[in-house]
Order: C-alpha cells, then sequence, then structure tokens
C-alpha cells in the first residue's frame, strides 16, 4: 500500500470565528469539509485547533476573553466541550469520524508520555478517525500564555512523523504549505489543497515561490 | 443515624459515577441513565450546592460509536477509543444537562496532579474557578497520554484526588452495589450493609478485598483506597447504588443510603486544609 500523506492542520481563532467573534458554523463547516475530503482522497489529517477560550467565553456570556490565566482555563474547559462537540456536528455532515486528544507538553521528553500519545495519534490515524487536539489548558498554561498553538502543531507533527504543517492564517480561501525538510513555503487554493496528495508524490512541489513570514516553522522546513 | 445526618450541610461533593451506572450490561449507553443522573444533578446544584461529577464511560461510548461488539484489548486500541469517546460522553453529558440550563466543562486529568506542583495548582484552580462560577466540571482519567503503570488506573482513585484537591466535603461513589456487606451477599443470606464505617481496618480491608468477586464489578478495593485518601483529608465518603441516580436527593437529605465513612479529623482541620 502506498505511504498515505500525513497532514496536521493549525487552526486559529480566525479560521474559525468571523469578525465579531462568534464562531462561524460555514466556516468550520468548510474546513471539516476540506479535512474529511482530504481524508478520503487517501491523505491522513491532524487538526490542532484554537479556539477553546472564545468559544467557552460566548457560551457563558461573557463579553471578551477573562484576562487572568485562571479565569482562562476555566472558561477554557467550559470551550473545549463546546469546541469538541462543534466539530462533531461539522463533521457528522461529512461522516467524518473524530477525536478528542489533550496534550501537555511533557509528551515530549517523558518517554511514557510521549509513547502513549504517538500510539493512539497513529491508531487513530490507522482507523481513519481525524483527531482534533488541543493543549490540556485546565493543567497547563503554555499556549495561553503565549496565546498561540504553533508549537504543539510542531509537537504533533513531530510525533506522528506529518509530511506538512497547513496554516490558514488569514481565515480565507488562501492556505500556507510547510513541507517537512523543504524550504519552500507556499501559498496554496483550497482546490491546490485537495490534491495535496498527488502534488507531493508527484513532486511538484520541489521547486516554486518562496513565500517567507513562517519563522516558527523554519526548523520543520529545514531552514535555519 | 446522626452521621448520615451531617450529610445535609455538605456543600462541596464529588460524584463518581462509573460505566455500570451509565450503560447497559452489554456495554451500551443507557441515555435514560444519563438523562436521570445530570438531572438529578443540576437540581442538587440549583438547590446550592456545588457538585463535581467525575465519569467513566469514554470506552464505552466510543466502542458504541464504532459498533464493537467487544473493547479492544491493547493499551493503543484503548486509547484511541478512549479519545473518539470522551468527546462523543462530553457530548451527551452537554446535552442533557443543557435542557436543565446547567452549564459544564470538561476537565481531563492524569496523575501528576498528585506529583507534580504545577499541575497540581493548574488543576486546583481550574476545578475551584469553575465551582466559582457555578459551572459543574465533568472529569475524567486523561486516557490518551496515560499509561497503566503511571496512572490512576481507575476512577475511584481518581475522584478521591479530586476531592482533597477541591477541599470537598463529601464524595459519593456511585457503584452497581449498596454499599459496603458485612459479609459475601453470595454466600451469607445475612449479610447486611454496613451503615456507618469509622476507621478502616485491615478487618476491613479484608472483607472489601477478600470476597470481591461477589460484589459485582464495583471493585471495592479501589473503594477502600479512595476512602482512606479522604477520610486522611477530613473528608466523609459515601458508596452507594447507581441504578436510581435520584438517590442523591436521599443521601443529601441525611437519609441512610449505602456505606458512609466518616473522618477522623474533625471539620476544623479540615477547613484548615482548605
Amino acid at each position: 500500500m502506498m505511504k498515505r500523506i500525513k497532514i496536521v492542520f493549525k487552526i486559529e481563532i480566525e479560521t474559525l470565528f468571523d469578525n465579531s467573534g462568534i464562531l462561524s458554523i460555514r466556516k468550520m463547516e468548510h474546513l471539516s469539509m476540506i479535512c474529511a475530503n482530504l481524508n478520503n482522497s487517501g491523505a491522513s489529517v491532524l487538526l490542532v485547533s484554537s479556539g477553546a477560550i472564545a468559544l467557552g467565553a460566548a457560551k457563558l456570556g461573557l463579553s471578551g476573553s477573562p484576562s487572568n490565566i485562571i479565569a482562562k482555563q476555566a472558561v477554557a474547559a467550559v470551550g473545549q466541550a463546546e469546541l469538541i462537540i462543534s466539530y462533531q456536528d461539522c463533521f457528522n455532515h461529512f461522516d467524518q469520524m473524530i477525536a478528542q486528544v489533550l496534550l501537555t507538553r511533557d509528551v515530549i521528553d517523558n518517554p511514557l508520555r510521549n509513547k502513549n500519545a504517538k500510539n493512539t495519534l497513529s491508531r487513530l490515524l490507522d482507523q481513519g478517525i481525524i483527531a482534533v487536539i488541543n493543549e490540556n489548558d485546565s493543567v497547563s498554561t503554555n499556549d495561553i500564555i503565549l496565546n498561540d498553538n504553533y508549537p504543539l502543531a510542531l509537537i504533533v507533527a513531530s510525533l506522528t512523523d506529518a509530511d506538512a504543517i497547513v496554516v490558514n492564517t488569514y481565515g480565507g480561501e488562501k492556505f500556507h504549505l510547510i513541507l517537512r525538510n523543504n524550504p519552500v513555503i507556499r501559498e496554496i487554493s483550497v482546490e491546490e489543497l485537495l490534491e495535496i496528495s498527488d502534488n507531493i508524490t508527484g513532486g511538484i512541489y520541489e521547486t516554486d515561490q518562496n513565500i517567507k513570514g513562517f519563522p516558527e516553522f523554519n526548523q520543520y522546513a529545514g531552514l535555519n | 443515624m446522626e452521621n448520615w445526618k451531617k450529610l445535609k450541610d455538605c456543600k462541596k461533593i464529588v460524584i463518581k459515577v462509573g460505566t455500570s451506572t451509565l450503560s447497559y450490561p452489554n456495554g451500551r449507553i443507557n441515555y435514560q441513565k444519563v438523562v436521570r443522573l445530570a438531572g438529578t444533578l443540576a437540581g442538587i446544584q440549583k438547590a446550592g450546592r456545588n457538585l463535581i461529577l467525575v465519569s467513566s464511560g469514554a470506552i464505552a461510548v466510543g466502542a458504541g460509536r464504532l459498533g464493537l461488539a467487544s473493547r479492544p484489548s491493547d493499551l493503543a486500541g484503548k486509547q484511541a477509543l478512549a479519545a473518539l469517546g470522551q468527546a462523543e460522553l462530553i457530548r451527551i453529558y452537554r446535552r442533557f444537562f443543557e435542557v436543565k440550563n446547567q452549564p459544564i466543562a470538561q476537565v481531563l486529568l492524569t496523575k501528576d496532579i498528585v506529583v507534580n506542583t504545577v499541575r497540581r495548582e493548574n488543576a486546583k484552580n481550574t476545578l475551584n474557578e469553575l465551582i466559582k462560577m457555578n459551572i459543574i466540571p465533568i472529569i475524567n482519567e486523561n486516557d490518551t497520554v496515560a499509561t497503566d503503570e503511571i496512572e490512576f488506573g481507575d476512577n475511584d482513585t481518581l475522584s478521591a484526588y479530586v476531592a482533597e484537591l477541591t477541599g470537598a466535603d463529601l464524595l459519593v461513589l456511585m457503584s452497581d452495589i449498596d454499599g459496603l456487606y458485612s459479609s459475601d451477599p453470595k454466600h451469607n443470606p445475612e449479610a447486611d450493609i454496613i451503615p456507618v464505617v469509622h476507621e478502616i481496618t485491615t478487618e476491613l480491608e479484608d472483607l472489601a478485598t477478600g470476597t470481591r468477586s461477589g460484589f459485582g464489578t464495583g471493585g471495592m478495593t479501589t473503594k477502600i483506597t479512595a476512602s482512606r485518601i479522604c477520610c486522611n483529608a477530613g473528608i466523609k465518603v459515601v458508596i452507594t447504588n447507581g441504578s436510581n441516580p435520584e438517590i442523591l436527593w436521599k443521601l443529601l437529605s441525611g437519609k441512610v443510603a449505602g456505606t458512609l465513612f466518616t473522618s477522623k479529623l474533625d471539620s476544623k482541620v479540615h477547613k484548615a486544609n482548605k
């Protein structure tokens, strides 16, 4: 059997929420369609998704994200449940099963945690189930303080030996494709994204334009 | 029973439900039980107490979703199923709590909350903040990163540490048995439920462990372990039958409904621990 291309989606608030800070079911459904479609095309997909705090705040009727860390953790515990349920709703429309995986940074250096996380993720991939991954904010505050989930995306890419990380920074129709050990970062459309399996295996991405602006992924892309 | 009457005053309560309470003997989820449990908990919360739910059931729900006849036997299979099932489980709870207008949150913990001070502080802060906000936290072990060797392995022990962490007044272990029996009811028709245990003696432990199989799937050993953790922290423990979730109303009104483990520590010591 041909090796399945493995892609980690780094999902940010802009990908899921509209300008007024409310979860856009249309956007989430669009993303779910892309991921389910990619899965159907023979690629393996994992989602590293933000959005728990924003959803928790909306659920509780707060005017915005709370300012102190403890309140953010509590709101994240409410919102993570909302987030995974919303993803289920959206993915159900495309008959795609999902699972929830909450990680802490010690999956990097704690050998048992590392092995467990790897095993769980690889089993889910084998079963064609899309893992929706987030930091376990209830017991850890790294991403809350940083206010970004790129370290987690890198951890997941490393745990699963992923071939590519896909970022949709501005929430629009364009995605940024970061291939492992390929220092050329590209902007691609949804159509191109959906053909990604063929394009990677076919070597189409060997030479192309170079888009800068993702220094956090330099090492993954083989840049110094 | 004076000891039971004191349960009327318990304010912060951890409720632990096992898979057996939430599912049919074939392992599939019993939605009606979840509805009744959620309704009961929401009602008790509205009546002015603070509840924390520790719930198993993720793997059972996951197996149902995948239509598996039996659970996978290997660890990775169980963990993958738990990742799938936990998402389903929290969805089911959220649905039935929402009907009662009761907000919930999901908190997944590992044994780090016992041994790692940063994790412990974080978990404690998150849970206490949720309680303050009148939200019921729904806790489970974070199975996707947990391993048998280094983790709780059972939610009885997890729930005891959660009770300790949050400074709860009471832990209720809802199981498929009525309480702790004076002897194995299978072999002795005269066996009675012990209503109150003041001290967890070796004799009592032998009673619980030696005849475990006769007591159903409840696993009395882990319940004794949980009771010991709580009693040392000044927290009362009740073992009760979860087949009727409404039994919580009964025991919280001070009526006998199973086995109560009292703590030797008085309430002053308990308060100081908070």
